[in-house]
């Protein structure tokens, strides 16, 4: 009377959690679950459907969880990511996580070993939201998760890269309405202490400001990295952004492997980018056309945006 | 003897994730989490699934179904009771106090 099962997303979103907590478990992995249902749970994010598997890892705890992944049939998204071996952009990227992809689960699994926006070291971070994380059910399993102030700050960053779009001002409003309603002024300043211990002070300034919390007394915030954020959040949809500011600050025996590998994409990372695309001559060509008519137009602007930010980094 | 204190209730494994409502539930073991595979149930194998509650005995678990489906106890005991040892033999069920909430 039962049979293998072809998972609905939905079905596989919650199935995912309750595979991931007791895979990490056994692993002696802490792990929290973050954005996705849990946080519709909270109250930190309106209902939508979710497609994947939002979980933050503890520091050094991908390292072990990946390899469990994998040998259960997951495989990464894309085997090799180019924009990981960017040395000096890397602090002007969102990439904070590794996704992971099976041929019977219809969600993907993104590992975040960091979260863009919480700008002190992983494990500071993590700590903070260790020490206020609750339990969860989540397809009849219990799960460690946020409390609502730690999915708040999440999904805030998470708006907050991006506060343009639609979807991104939904959450900021929904946001401001629940944290207005439910939290009175100890847990105002609360939210305040959480910006300060993540190094979100800055990052998470909108969001304060948003629903009346105190203004940050101490903000370690890495000035650097708050530049590097800022600038992101400003004009990370100029495409080659990141690849002209690696190009930049790359020694001039490394320029070479930079230009080759911002201009041919490997055939893998490509691939991975396109799921269920077959890999011919003429596909990766024509994605290959796509990249660059995307990045051409956008060249002058993004030069005269590098320039002006390594000018910045210099101190100049 | 408080109901859910009965030596012969059922309930499901505590290594047992499932999902859905209705016509159709997905379990997937997790005892072993190398060997997890998601498994279907359909319309009245679903149904048994979600009567059994941690309080319910066999004949419970019948009735509720029964109940659901508008027939009489005796014509779905025996489907009925034989599924559950089924799901318990596959480890999916268990009998006795749960020993976990």
């Amino acid at each position: 009377m039962a049979e293998p099962a072809t998972l609905t997303l939905a079905e596989g979103v919650e199935l995912g959690h309750a595979l991931v907590a007791r895979l990490a478990a056994r692993h002696g992995i802490r792990v929290l679950f973050v954005k996705g249902p849990l946080a519709v749970a909270a109250g930190a994010r309106p209902p939508r459907p979710s497609s994947d598997v939002d979980v933050l890892c503890e520091p050094g705890g991908l390292d072990r969880l990946g390899p469990a992944l994998v040998s259960l049939g997951w495989r990464h998204r894309a085997p090799d990511v180019s924009v990981h071996h960017l040395e000096h952009a890397a602090g002007y990227l969102f990439e904070h996580s590794e996704h992971f992809i099976h041929d019977s689960w219809p969600c993907d699994l993104d590992v975040h070993f960091s979260f863009p926006g919480f700008l002190a070291p992983p494990g500071e971070v993590f700590e903070a939201l260790w020490r206020r994380r609750t339990s969860q059910s989540l397809a009849g399993v219990e799960v460690a998760t946020c409390d609502l102030l730690g999915h708040a700050a999440v999904v805030a960053l998470h708006a907050l890269r991006d506060p343009r779009r639609p979807r991104s001002l939904d959450d900021l409003r929904h946001l401001e309405s629940v944290l207005g309603a439910r939290l009175d002024d100890p847990g105002l300043a609360e939210l305040t202490r959480l910006a300060e211990d993540t190094g979100a002070a800055e990052t998470l300034r909108p969001l304060l400001d948003l629903v009346g919390a105190p203004a940050p007394l101490h903000s370690t915030t890495d000035r650097n990295a708050l530049a590097q954020w800022e600038f992101r959040i400003s004009h990370g949809d100029v495409p080659a952004t990141a690849w002209l500011l690696e190009l930049r600050a790359a020694p001039w025996r490394r320029r070479v492997a930079v230009v080759r590998r911002a201009v041919l994409l490997p055939t893998a990372e490509l691939m991975g980018q396109h799921v269920g695309a077959r890999p011919t001559w003429w596909m990766l060509g024509r994605l290959q056309a796509q990249r660059w008519l995307r990045a051409l137009p956008a060249m002058p602007r993004a030069v005269a945006l590098v320039w002006r930010e390594t000018r910045r980094s210099r101190g100049g | 003897m408080a109901a859910d204190d009965r030596e012969d209730a059922w309930h499901r494994s505590a290594d047992v994730a499932w999902v859905g409502d209705g016509e159709r539930v997905v379990v997937l073991d997790l005892g072993d989490p190398t060997a997890a595979r998601p498994q279907l149930m359909e319309g009245p194998a679903a149904a048994i699934w979600r009567a059994v509650d941690g309080v319910r005995d066999t004949d419970g678990v019948v009735s509720a179904v029964a109940a659901a489906a508008g027939l009489a106890t005796e014509e779905v005991a025996d489907d009925v009771a034989g599924f559950l040892e089924q799901l318990c033999a596959q480890g999916l069920l268990e009998r006795g106090p749960a020993t976990c909430p």
